[in-house]
């Protein structure tokens, strides 16, 4: 390389080659674009400065006006602009992906705090809607007794007590009662048609205008008449579903089949009722009369489980259900003391036992949820402090080079906050199959709503800010020459 | 950096760019407002009830466009003073007043303030973010600015291109010799066009090679106008600047200009073989004689 030692400003270039240095080609190759770089470089680059100066101040670079507003909110309340909030929000996912094992411990801990917070409120909303489902079906002008109490069975106590004389009894002389229908049932009987077989989970037996005391109507066919329950006929109702197990799309009505080697013949064919799922589906069931039931399974033929009893009217069904209840204790021979010997559920019943499950539910399941949740939270301050120690240079250095504190902690916390954000959207979704897994299986129903997600997000924001600000606060306030010389 | 050599613009050019960037404070000589001005500044640290006085009553001030070497042994109190003109720590007693302005009426916000756009900071380590690119590690004082990203990110890219790593931009720490890591942060120092630059044994975990080329930068860095002041324990770096303050046990034993003869002495050691030792002195025997020459120049 020669250089003119005649130029105009004589510094360094002459110097360098008088001097012989011996770097020429690598510290003087790179000294000189550098000298005039750094000074047109500096000189433009002021300008700009300048320039951005005004401009930054003029307007946000939030897109949308609303994000730009709310922004400025934030922005007021951490004390920075919001271009320098964006940039923390920024530096804070940058750091994210550099760290990302740490990173995914926290969303999953976070997850499964979320997880199980989705499926709880999922279920405790389809618990609801579930309850909402049996009352209608349950009807509220009706009641169902069953015989034996439920609050007071010594060991030993029949609870089939409800007999064929109640049951005509009431059907005579219970006021405002225009059905009895007495039922028992025989669960898991294997059906034939053909080469189709089928178990249904239960046989019900029971009489005439079963259909309408359960307010489930026939979509062909008859109901039995009183005729069919007098002998014994092998006739039935069948449900939904083993009505499509036996015969597919064909109209069952008039066809037959074997009930545990009996031949049936099938005179109505019952709605598809249809309730959501959780403790198997009221479609599975096949109805006989309950004569029939008695004699083809060789049960007692004297007492019956349940007697279906439906009223005139909803309004009065509380002084019905006093007339039910004194009427069957004198038949029972009662007296006085004695506590009732059946138990008489009507829909409000019905319901207060619902809810008295569903709040099981949300105990038991929201401790197990506020537990995951504070874990989650734990192991996130827990991973923060040790990242605010292990990225001490980070920090110092960061506050060396101008950033104020608050941008630190702003940093710190929307790490922390976005994690758990992350955490909640994995947890939403882990949550779904978790209920989806569980709906399958028959345990519990599940309600998504825009509810859960709000749930889930709020309740990750809080986890996010409550365990990282503590953490955070570490990062704002290390000195920054301590932390510096810590690094080394 | 050879490639950078191979397009190198021709001596005049860059003479000229040089001096047509260079702020009048330098050449005009007159005696413009001190840009670091510290009167009687005192720092003590207690230890339990033991109080220890790492400065004790120090007085000097920097013009705009000064290169200064402060040098003292280990625990001479130089790194605490350092911390101080850096607005990292504050004086327990004495005025320290940069840019005319009195920093003991500063709350911690404006000191970050005036850290982000007065000061630009190198550190013996480099201290660059390990999982960040060369880019982004420039880009890192600017997140703290009220500059748009797209103008920082221009800014950086040419300041990266200045020190000579236009082509590793992309590189993160880990893929950087430690001559490109401070070179790195040199241009991170840079970023947000500070009036000084601090460095704090800028050349203490490289060898003298390398260490000459981050001297080089140093004083073009100077020469375009910025004041730089750096902390050193060394005397060879020390040599490099054109004003050395010694200081000795929290008190300043000596301030002078760095004399073209007082740096004449390492020129004999120019005609030697090209050791490591050799290759440091040879650095800074240009910088010497380039003043050298301008002096006679202006003489």
């Amino acid at each position: 390389m020669t250089r003119d030692p005649s130029a105009t400003c004589p510094e360094d270039t002459v110097s360098r080659c008088a001097t012989g240095c011996p770097e020429d080609g690598t510290a003087g190759g790179v000294a000189e674009p550098m000298a005039g770089g750094v000074s047109a470089g500096m000189a433009s680059g002021g300008a700009k400065l300048m320039e951005g100066h005004t401009q930054g101040h003029m307007q946000g670079r939030m897109p949308g006006r609303t994000l730009g507003r709310m922004a400025g909110h934030v922005a007021a309340f951490t004390g920075l602009s919001p271009r320098l909030l964006w940039r923390a929000l920024r530096m804070a996912f940058f750091a994210l992906g550099a760290y990302r094992l740490r990173s995914l411990f926290v969303v999953a801990a976070v997850s499964l705090g979320i997880a199980s917070l989705t499926v709880i409120v999922a279920a405790v909303d389809g618990a609801s809607k579930k309850a909402e489902e049996i009352t209608d079906m349950f009807g509220p002008d009706a009641v169902l007794v069953f015989g034996g109490s439920t609050i007071h069975r010594a060991v030993g106590d029949r609870n089939l007590t409800l007999s064929w004389d109640d049951a005509l009894a009431l059907r005579s002389s219970l006021p405002g009662a225009y059905l009895v229908v007495p039922m028992r049932a025989k669960s898991a009987v294997r059906l034939k048609n053909g080469d189709a077989n089928y178990d249904v989970p239960i046989v019900v037996g029971a009489t005439e205008n079963y259909a309408e005391a359960w307010n489930w109507p026939l979509v062909e066919g008859r109901d039995f008449t009183a005729e069919d329950v007098r002998r014994g006929a092998r006739v039935c109702l069948l449900g939904d579903k083993p009505a499509r197990e036996l015969f597919g799309d064909v109209s069952p009505v008039g066809r037959s089949f074997l009930m545990a080697g009996v031949p049936m013949t099938v005179v109505g064919r019952l709605a598809y009722r249809g309730m959501s799922g959780g403790g198997g589906s009221v479609d599975d069931r096949l109805i006989v009369p309950i004569t029939t039931l008695t004699q083809r399974f060789n049960l007692d033929r004297r007492y019956f489980r349940a007697l279906r009893v439906k009223f005139t009217d909803a309004e009065n069904i509380d002084r019905h259900v006093a007339d039910l209840t004194s009427l069957l204790r004198d038949l029972h021979g009662l007296k006085g003391e004695d506590p009732d010997d059946f138990t008489v559920l009507t829909a409000s019943e019905v319901r207060r036992f619902l809810s008295m499950i569903k709040g099981g539910l949300v105990l038991f399941l929201g401790i197990t949820a506020a537990a995951a949740m504070a874990v989650g939270g734990f192991v996130l301050a827990n991973l923060f402090y040790l990242s605010v120690t292990e990225r001490r240079v980070e920090i110092g250095l960061k506050k060396a080079l101008g950033a104020p504190s608050r941008a630190v902690l702003v940093q710190f916390l929307c790490e922390a906050v976005a994690l758990t954000l992350l955490g909640a959207i994995v947890g939403l979704l882990l949550g779904m199959a978790m209920g989806q897994a569980l709906e399958r299986l028959g345990f519990i129903e599940m309600v998504l709503s825009a509810k859960v997600f709000g749930i889930a997000v709020v309740a990750s924001s809080v986890v996010g800010v409550v365990f990282g600000l503590r953490p955070a606060r570490a990062a704002a306030a290390l000195d920054p020459i301590a932390a510096l010389r810590g690094g080394e | 950096m050879t490639v950078s050599g191979a397009t190198t613009p021709s001596p005049a050019e860059a003479s000229a760019e040089v001096s047509a960037g260079v702020s009048p404070d330098v050449h005009g000589g007159g005696h413009a407002e001190a840009l670091i001005e510290v009167r009687d500044v005192w720092r003590t640290f207690t230890q339990g009830d033991l109080a220890v006085d790492v400065l004790r009553g120090v007085t000097f001030s920097i013009r705009p466009g000064e290169f200064v070497a402060i040098q003292g042994t280990s625990g001479s109190g130089k790194s605490t003073l350092l911390h101080i003109l850096g607005l990292l720590d504050r004086p327990s007693s004495g005025v320290y007043r940069l840019a005319g302005e009195d920093t003991s009426t500063l709350d911690d916000d404006a000191l970050s303030h005036r850290r982000n756009s007065l000061t630009g900071f190198v550190f013996q380590n480099f201290y660059l973010i390990p999982y960040a690119t060369a880019l982004e590690n420039v880009l890192l004082p600017g997140m703290y600015a009220d500059t748009p990203l797209r103008q920082l990110r221009q800014r950086a890219a040419e300041l990266l291109d200045i020190v000579g790593l236009g082509d590793r931009m992309d590189f993160t720490p880990a893929r950087l010799s430690g001559g490109q890591q401070q070179r790195v942060a040199l241009a991170r120092a840079l970023l947000n066009d500070p009036a000084l630059v601090l460095a704090d044994e800028p050349t203490g975990q490289l060898d003298s090679a390398t260490s000459a080329e981050i001297l080089a930068l140093l004083g073009r860095i100077n020469k375009a106008g910025k004041t730089v002041v750096v902390v050193t324990h060394d005397a060879a770096t020390a040599a490099c600047a054109r004003r050395r303050i010694f200081i000795r046990d929290g008190v300043i034993e000596s301030d002078a200009p760095i004399t073209p003869t007082a740096q004449d002495m390492g020129t004999p050691l120019k005609g030697g073989a090209g050791g490591a030792g050799e290759a440091a002195s040879d650095s800074c025997g240009a910088e010497a004689s380039v003043r050298g020459s301008a002096a006679g120049e202006s003489a």
